[in-house]
């Protein structure tokens, strides 16, 4: 072989890959990872999305729990390795206002069923609305309920309260709450409904007053929302190991049968075994005026950084990713996300799952008409979102409450931590 | 200083150290002094000079004096609870044979983990449901006591975390300066027929009193920046209850945006655990030169 050939053979080897295969993209990817959602969900999603986009390299990042991924992307963002593509399990608000989230085009949101969800800031959608999450829903155990001489679900507040009492009177603790360490999250989901229902929901100027410095926490729709949370730990009606329970000690606390009634997100539907031992029923939380209001969470899909390479691919991806229907299906059967995909046929998709009976009770309370859809409190965007870091100002709230600590007490400390940041 | 040959090559030879503790130490510090001026939020990098403003809001903290409660209660609980059980263990533990060694090993174990495996660790004995009130209605001692969940109990819980392995770095050091005290003061004091409490009054308590220093300063300083294992164990929780003032400035930093107030705070914080270990420094360097 002559040095021309030999040269030839070296040239199209080093060549004609290079001709053949398309850049690669790399983008980095935050999800979050939960008992519901484990690695193994978020990594078949991504294949998925990949085998579809070969071009896209995929870096996931996982923050150290799901309650702190806010924070987690600040310090990410603080070391300069805010991730390309999030998923918007978090408080989007002060990230879009810091300008760090690219709005998403009219042409992105086509797919999806309610493109508006959780809110517009200035008219522009951040983060994608790719499922829906019914958050004021309390599940409780019918057994319990039967023995205890309860025949209908809880449709006003007294009646819940009535239930309680009865459930109290059955030796049976009658709500399961709590969230201790990182999952103070969890112990201020109550407090997170009762606020939407009965204060965001009821006067829809208060969180703009709020942000505004018009108004404080001293309202008395708010003080009204707070004691109702404050009286179930003052009757006793909670269990004892509220703020010793990490999520899924929580979540595992009232699968085991040791407590009643488990105010959670729809999620929970996610984590009910098929052949669980005891019936589980789930009903929504009833407004303290009676009022038919359901608190909903339409967002949570991926939110693109304004600060990427590739700010196109990275829209791509996550449009891609949220509306792939095999990811929307394993999301529902997993962790009860209703997809938001105007593609996804529950029927059709869900074929070759067996769905638990919980989350047709959802989807059916979800559609009932005539209810008032309420954003879920702390997650608002725009003008009702709260200021940066009042939001974890309501969670160790919450464990304060817990802790049996006065309503003029949490008012309080609201208010000084309001005056702080304003 | 004049230059010479012998100065430079002094220069060089501790260069390497000197560039390291200027730009891992130094340097932050003087970041940290800039930055207490500033109003900044990293999510949207704006600087804003405001003076002294931050050191003025901390004035009307409740955090931050709840937060400095805290670390004083935890310091005074680690410094006389490590302290007394290191010298205890280190006395129990000066013999020669093989099982002494073996249990030497043992009890300085607890050091070499992270303070987050630490956190986890206890925070799975101390759940209500958790090893250790199981442990205890084996006896009969049903407590009850939610010993993560209740606010008082939780800075036990956490004192208990910070103990555990506080005492085992104590262990070794008061070991290692029990083994310098000479034999010939030893024979010395059993000739005069003292009696193991007064041996331990007249001649070991004042023989210790280096490693007290070394002890006293370290526990100070590790509680002073304690995060890691309240962070895993606690969360600062519930509410604040064992919030400590390391936590309470990384939750200002990221959590609410504020950098330079929260530059401030670690200012202070820095001045206090400077003030605190300078003053126990020289009162118990001032016992090891009156013995």
């Amino acid at each position: 072989m002559n040095i021309l050939k030999r040269l030839l053979i070296l040239l199209s080897i080093v060549l004609i890959p290079s001709f053949g295969s398309a850049k690669q993209i790399e983008l980095d990817f935050m999800v979050f990872e939960t008992p519901n959602l484990p690695a193994e969900f978020w990594d078949d999603a991504i294949e998925r999305t990949v085998k579809d986009f070969p071009q896209f390299k995929i870096n996931k990042i996982v923050p150290p729990n799901v309650g702190s991924m806010g924070d987690y992307l600040k310090q990410l963002q603080a070391t300069d390795q805010f991730p390309d593509v999030m998923m918007s399990n978090f408080a989007v608000a002060e990230f879009i206002e810091a300008g760090l989230l690219l709005p998403f085009e009219d042409s992105d949101l086509e797919r999806f069923a309610d493109p508006v969800g959780l809110g517009l800031t200035n008219g522009r959608q951040y983060a994608l609305p790719m499922i829906t999450v019914v958050e004021s829903v309390i599940f409780y155990n019918k057994s319990m309920f039967e023995a205890a001489g309860i025949t209908e679900e809880p449709k006003t507040w007294s009646d819940l309260e009535n239930a309680a009492s009865n459930l109290k009177k059955n030796n049976v603790t009658p709500f399961i709450v709590g969230g201790a360490a990182g999952d103070s999250w969890a112990a201020a989901w109550p407090l997170m409904d009762l606020v939407a229902l009965n204060v965001t929901g009821k006067d829809e100027n208060y969180l703009k007053d709020l942000r505004n410095g018009d108004r404080n926490f001293s309202d008395p729709l708010m003080e009204d929302a707070i004691n109702a949370y404050s009286s179930l730990v003052k009757n006793g009606w909670t269990n004892s190991t509220a703020l010793s329970l990490n999520y899924s000690e929580l979540q595992q606390t009232f699968l085991n049968g040791d407590g009643a009634m488990y105010p959670m997100g729809s999620f929970f539907a996610g984590a009910v075994p098929l052949d669980h031992p005891f019936e589980i029923g789930v009903f929504p939380m009833p407004a303290l005026d009676g009022t038919p209001r359901l608190v909903t969470y339409t967002s949570g899909g991926p939110a693109v950084s304004a600060l990427t390479e590739y700010p196109e691919e990275a829209r791509l991806f996550a449009v891609e990713f949220s509306t792939n229907v095999k990811t929307n299906a394993d999301d529902l059967f997993r962790d009860a996300h209703i997809p938001n995909n105007k593609l996804f046929d529950l029927e059709k998709d869900m074929a070759g799952y067996e769905l638990h009976p919980l989350i047709f009770e959802i989807i059916e309370i979800l559609q009932t008409p005539g209810l008032q859809h309420v954003p879920f409190f702390t997650f608002e965007v725009g003008d009702y979102a709260l200021l940066p870091g009042l939001q974890g100002e309501v969670f160790s709230n919450s464990q304060e409450i817990l802790s049996g600590k006065e309503t003029s007490e949490i008012i309080d400390n609201l208010n000084s931590k309001l005056i702080e940041l304003q | 200083m004049k230059i010479n040959k012998k100065n430079l090559d002094y220069f060089l030879l501790i260069s390497p150290g000197l560039i390291l503790f200027s730009t891992l130490i130094i340097f932050p510090i003087c970041l940290t002094i800039f930055y207490s001026f500033f109003k900044i939020s990293f999510l949207t990098n704006n600087y804003d000079f405001i003076g002294y403003k931050n050191f003025y809001k901390i004035l009307y903290k409740k955090e931050f004096f709840n937060s400095i409660q805290i670390v004083l209660v935890l310091s005074i609980v680690a410094v006389t609870v490590s302290n007394i059980l290191g010298i205890i263990f280190a006395k129990l533990f000066n013999h020669d044979h093989k099982i002494f060694l073996i249990l030497r090993i043992l009890i300085f174990t607890p050091f070499i983990l992270s303070p987050i495996v630490i956190g986890y660790t206890f925070a799975t004995i101390l759940t209500d449901k958790g090893i250790l009130n199981q442990f205890l209605s084996i006896f009969f001692i049903n407590l009850e006591i939610s010993w993560l969940g209740n606010p008082t109990y939780a800075l036990v819980s956490v004192s208990i975390a910070l103990c555990w392995q506080l005492i085992a770095f104590c262990t070794v050091i008061y070991l290692a300066n029990l083994k310098n005290i000479p034999r010939e003061l030893e024979d010395a004091v059993e000739i005069d027929g003292a009696n193991k409490i007064q041996k331990f009054r007249y001649l070991d308590w004042p023989l210790l009193a280096p490693a007290l220093t070394i002890n006293t300063v370290v526990i100070l300083i590790s509680t002073f920046k304690l995060y890691d294992r309240v962070l895993a164990l606690t969360g600062g929780g519930p509410g604040r209850a064992s919030e400590t003032i390391a936590m309470l400035i990384i939750r200002t930093a990221f959590n609410e945006n504020r950098v330079g107030f929260a530059s401030s705070m670690s200012l202070l914080l820095l001045i206090i655990s400077g003030a605190t270990t300078f003053i126990a420094l020289v009162y118990l360097g001032k016992r090891e030169v009156d013995n």
